[in-house]
């Protein structure tokens, strides 16, 4: 198979080393231009993210191991004693990692989502730049299409896998869409803007923020468009809230006492307390009203525990499915080696017919044209139609090009022609790999 | 055309729900959303399938598929899954399309067994008047029944939340929120149904004057589920208790009418109603 790749990972080199060979929009289109016209090269794309940066190829002919480092050394400009560590891949070995890569089994947080979108970017700037051949083609978009199917078809990118994540999960769990619901935010430290961060990106729109220092509330009340209210908070602002989020550095609890919890037992609807700060800054005696959920940073700590061995449980799945889409593209590869074959012997049959129809076309009468030459391109397609499927089945079911070697001698009528001789160089490579 | 309708498919439409009920199994032990997308399209195949079956036997028989016992937990099955197709539509329910799926195919076992083909029947069950309110009827109690389910998966869900169990019924049921307006709705519409139902019962009584003793005798189970819904949905408008109280008392309203339907089938073909 003509395709191998080289790169860098969290797991074989050190964060200064992949982020010097980390390559940014601009270096990733300049590297593609300067690299596509390389010789032994047919194709080639690079990845490039914060935890990897990989270069796939599809050369004539494999290159050596140096030849390789060589060239990931020119394009991402890392000294030669770091490329020593670069794994490469190729063949099966070389698809089953894109594969497993875009499913995001190779990520650094098991089933994260954002690699599949780098992985289709990558290959459109590849595209963009006219560097890529058939074969990268249809491997790129294998991945992709894995990627898309294991993450369907398993549950390994579902689940929050950090505190914040959880706790906007959390919420999900109880109101849904969290579209126009009013969170109020106790605090404006990290944690909270944070917390804030996490639920302005799933649609929240409406804030109250308090803190002990007004200014501080001010700041982030501006930052969500929201407005700053009183520290405590009193029942009214509790009232109005869905969400409430609490992340101060108090040593005693801001959120209690009696005018809260009786204004709790009124409200009658969900109310979800997230108590993110330690010591908590919550009384949790409050827990025990109905309607009213609290949760703490050891609860979602628990949550994410949960959601990472559910992920590792999807994993095996996973890799089941990865395993069908690389066996999907190795036999699409090795039916495809023949091609040129079957396009030789289109050529040589279509002459035939085309030489005997003409010859024989005054035997027939001038409205017998027409059915002449459908009769005889039908028959045509037929053998070769049978030719084209057992010259596929026999490449792609035990590897061997014997038969289309046989077929592309049979078919010259010359064997000093060019394209036969370029036909049976193909064939050669291919044989060779 | 009396085997195909009485049997044939009747015999199919439990075999397509049966294997759905499988293929929603299946994806309870493992996450698979091209499973459950292809479920959900069996699934409208599935109502599509009864709607047709439904109007057939209809034009068939000259009544809406009420003629015997069989007939009516087919019927209620079939209105039962055409609220499920509808709550799907609204909101992705996952693994808890289980629990509807499984009371069809209790319904449609049930109606097999006790058989579809009709005996001699009262000229009271073959009126207009009668399709109406029973059609009514078992529209109404179809979402009740549906009702009660939400009332069950907000129990279970914020039963779990609580706890702290991270399971796949948390992970899987649709939101509290979701339920809440689903369970709301379905209750509100309940309601609307079943005493529209019981108003036009209670036409018909007058009606007909010479069976006022044992129609209205049929018509107690009503009258008692109508105002335990009625109680019902002034204590979810008015925020009288929780939403979590609310759930239960939706879970224990549905059991009653189950109780209420059997009293009513009962008193129906085997009582005193001629």
């Amino acid at each position: 198979m003509r395709l191998e790749l080289i790169g860098l990972n969290h797991r074989t080199s050190t964060i200064e080393i992949r982020e010097r060979a980390s390559l940014g929009t601009d270096r990733v289109s300049d590297a593609l231009r300067i690299m596509s016209g390389a010789a032994n090269l047919e194709g080639l794309a690079i990845l490039s993210t914060c935890n990897r940066t990989e270069i796939y190829l599809s050369p004539v002919d494999h290159h050596e191991t140096e030849e390789l480092q060589r060239l990931y050394s020119r394009v991402t400009g890392l000294e030669a004693e770091h490329t020593s560590e670069a794994y490469i891949l190729r063949d099966d070995e070389a698809i089953r990692h894109m594969v497993r890569v875009a499913a995001g089994l190779d990520s650094q947080m098991l089933g994260e989502v954002q690699i599949l979108g780098q992985m289709k970017d990558a290959y459109a700037k590849a595209l963009d730049a006219g560097a890529t051949n058939t074969i990268l083609n249809k491997a790129l978009l294998r991945a992709i299409a894995a990627g898309k199917d294991v993450r369907n078809r398993t549950g390994i990118s579902q689940g929050a896998v950090s505190v914040a994540s959880a706790a906007v999960q959390m919420a999900q769990r109880i109101f849904g869409s969290l579209d126009g619901r009013r969170v109020l935010l106790v605090g404006a430290g990290e944690t909270a803007r944070l917390a804030a961060n996490h639920l302005s990106g799933v649609g929240v729109t409406d804030w109250r923020v308090t803190n002990r220092t007004e200014a501080n509330a001010k700041v982030v009340a501006d930052l969500l468009g929201g407005r700053v209210t009183t520290f405590p908070p009193e029942p009214e602002d509790i009232e109005w809230a869905d969400l409430v989020v609490s992340a101060t550095g108090a040593s005693e609890p801001v959120i209690g006492g009696e005018a809260v919890t009786a204004s709790l037992k009124k409200r009658r609807r969900a109310l979800l307390v997230l108590d993110l700060a330690v010591p908590r800054d919550v009384d949790p005696s409050l827990s025990k009203l109905s309607d009213i959920y609290l949760y703490t940073v050891d609860d979602f700590n628990e949550l994410v525990a949960v959601n990472l061995k559910t992920r590792e449980k999807e994993a095996k799945r996973a890799e089941q499915i990865v395993e069908k889409h690389v066996q999907e593209f190795v036999t699409w590869y090795r039916e495809n080696r023949v091609t040129p074959t079957i396009m030789q012997l289109h050529t040589v049959l279509e002459e035939l017919r085309h030489h005997e129809v003409e010859r024989n076309r005054k035997r027939f009468q001038p409205e017998d044209h027409e059915q002449l030459d459908l009769f005889s391109k039908a028959l045509m397609r037929k053998v070769e139609g049978l030719m084209a499927a057992n010259l596929r089945q026999a490449s792609s079911r035990d590897d061997d090009l014997s038969m289309a070697h046989a077929v592309a001698r049979a078919m010259a009528r010359d064997p000093e022609d060019e394209e036969v001789k370029a036909v049976l160089e193909r064939l050669r490579q291919e044989g060779s790999h | 055309m009396d085997q195909l309708l009485y049997r044939v498919i009747p015999d199919i439409l439990l075999l397509l729900f049966g294997s759905l009920l499988g293929v929603w199994g299946v994806s309870i032990r493992r996450s698979d959303l091209s499973l459950e997308s292809m479920a959900v399209y069996l699934g409208r195949v599935g109502a599509a399938m009864f709607l047709i079956w439904m109007v057939a036997l209809t034009v068939y028989q000259r009544q809406v598929p009420v003629l015997n016992p069989g007939q009516l937990a087919f019927f209620l099955g079939g209105l039962v899954w055409f609220g499920q197709c509808y709550a799907q539509q609204r909101i992705n329910q996952r693994l808890f399309v289980v629990l509807p799926l499984l009371g069809v195919v209790i319904l449609m076992v049930f109606g097999l067994v006790l058989g579809m083909r009709p005996g001699p029947v009262t000229t009271s069950l073959k009126s207009v008047s009668t399709a109406i309110h029973v059609t009514m009827s078992l529209a109404g109690i179809a979402l009740l029944l549906g009702c009660g389910v939400f009332g069950a998966g907000h129990v279970i869900l914020d039963l779990n939340i609580r706890r702290r169990n991270f399971n796949a019924w948390f992970q899987r049921l649709p939101s509290l929120g979701e339920m809440d307006s689903l369970r709301r709705l379905t209750l509100i519409t309940g309601w609307a149904l079943v005493t529209a139902s019981l108003v036009s019962a209670l036409v018909i009584l007058n009606l007909r004057s010479s069976d006022q003793g044992s129609v209205a005798s049929h018509l107690h189970p009503m009258v008692l589920l109508a105002t335990i819904l009625t109680v019902l949905v002034l204590a979810d408008r008015f925020r009288w208790i929780s939403a979590n109280k609310l759930a239960i008392g939706c879970m224990i309203m549905s059991l009653t009418v189950v109780i209420l339907i059997c009293v009513s089938v009962i008193e129906i073909f085997y009582g005193r109603i001629t």
